[in-house]
């Protein structure tokens, strides 16, 4: 079985051989593990500084890593380059456009509109039967929110 | 050797020598066709993300996914995924070497990756289930369990592609002269882990 094969059968592969090494791809991946424990070590200090853009831009270079070595974007003609970012670019303003027609960027839309299904308070288990509990074990100084004369005993 | 270019095809016969469908493009037109389709899926997994983004707070009742969300567990999963884009590059490598086992075992170690992955999906979907996150518990779960959702659904899709080119493999009908075929399974799959580095980044990471 012939270990020799260049690229004699790869239609629009004819730069195969630029292609990295296994051992190239090991450091790439290395690479992209280490962006992503940084990414993630900012779960632990994320009250201590806005790490929003640090993220978006480590996303984004590791985006770039995927797409060009893994995927062989860098290698490949630049047309499969064209036809992918144009298809991302696209995504992004539509969904930007849309995001800013929902008032997303300020947050306007889900308070004006909206507000009264934006829960303020962080979530409790069981919070509705705990509220409910407390009532029925408090005082009867609540009775006047729900005076129905029937109902009183 | 010709260099490939998108010029009217004017290369298109040097092409030819090698590819019995010669293209005006100078490329393989089933090459083509797999980049034209991630590029339509980048607007699939753009809506699916923006919807999550705009409903991710609106909880009448329930907890939102932010308040589930275990990030440690999570980051292992990502990396599990990272892990098995580089044992797909790794089994391209193999078969264009015609390399047959290498390229087995990497095949195998990615669909094994990739279903550990859906494997720690379905756990992380039954835990927020548990906790009182269904589909339909509020707005911002279903937004959430849909974007992740067709994530899986992609994933499981590409476990059985990767599972259908090592029967190929077994079978001596994947070599060195049709890696691509490989080349365009392995396409597909970096891109679904490039759309869970997006999905990570923006959904569970950033505050």
């Amino acid at each position: 079985m012939s270990t020799e094969t260049l690229s004699t059968d790869h239609a629009g592969d004819e730069d195969h051989h630029d292609h990295p090494s296994d051992a190239q791809y090991v450091k790439i991946a290395i690479i992209l593990a280490v962006l992503t424990a940084i990414e993630v070590a900012t779960y632990w200090f994320e009250d201590s500084f806005n790490w929003g853009p640090i993220l978006v831009l480590l996303m984004v270079v590791k985006g770039i890593i995927v797409a060009g070595y893994f995927m062989h974007l860098k290698f490949d003609d630049k047309l499969l380059t064209r036809i992918f970012v144009a298809g991302f670019i696209l995504a992004c303003a539509v969904y930007v456009i849309a995001l800013s027609a929902f008032r997303f960027w300020d947050n306007s839309g889900l308070r004006d509109d909206y507000g009264e299904n934006v829960r303020s308070t962080p979530y409790v288990a069981n919070e509705a039967e705990e509220i409910e509990a407390a009532e029925d074990h408090g005082s009867d100084d609540h009775g006047s929110d729900e005076d129905h004369g029937s109902e009183e005993e | 050797m010709a260099v490939a270019t998108h010029d009217a095809g004017h290369d298109a016969h040097d092409h030819g020598a090698h590819d019995p469908h010669a293209t005006s493009t100078g490329l393989s037109n089933n090459k083509l066709g797999m980049w034209v389709f991630l590029g339509s899926e980048c607007l699939l997994f753009g809506g699916l993300i923006s919807t999550y983004l705009l409903y991710k707070n609106r909880t009448l009742t329930g907890p939102s996914p932010a308040e589930l969300y275990d990030i440690p567990f999570t980051s292992v999963t990502s990396f599990i995924l990272l892990m098995s884009s580089l044992t797909m590059v790794l089994t391209l490598s193999a078969v264009q070497r015609d390399d047959q086992e290498n390229a087995k075992l990497w095949m195998l170690a990615t669909a094994l990756l990739g279903s550990t992955f859906l494997a720690a999906q379905v756990y992380e979907f039954t835990a927020f289930v548990r906790e009182g996150m269904g589909f339909t518990t509020s707005i911002s779960s279903s937004a959430f369990f849909t974007l992740t959702g067709f994530h899986g659904v992609h994933v499981f899709i590409g476990v059985l592609m990767l599972m259908s080119l090592f029967v190929m493999t077994v079978r001596g009908r994947i070599h060195s002269g049709n890696a691509e075929t490989v080349e365009i399974v392995g396409l597909y799959w970096h891109f679904v882990d490039l759309v869970w580095v997006i999905i990570f980044t923006i959904i569970y990471l950033i505050p």
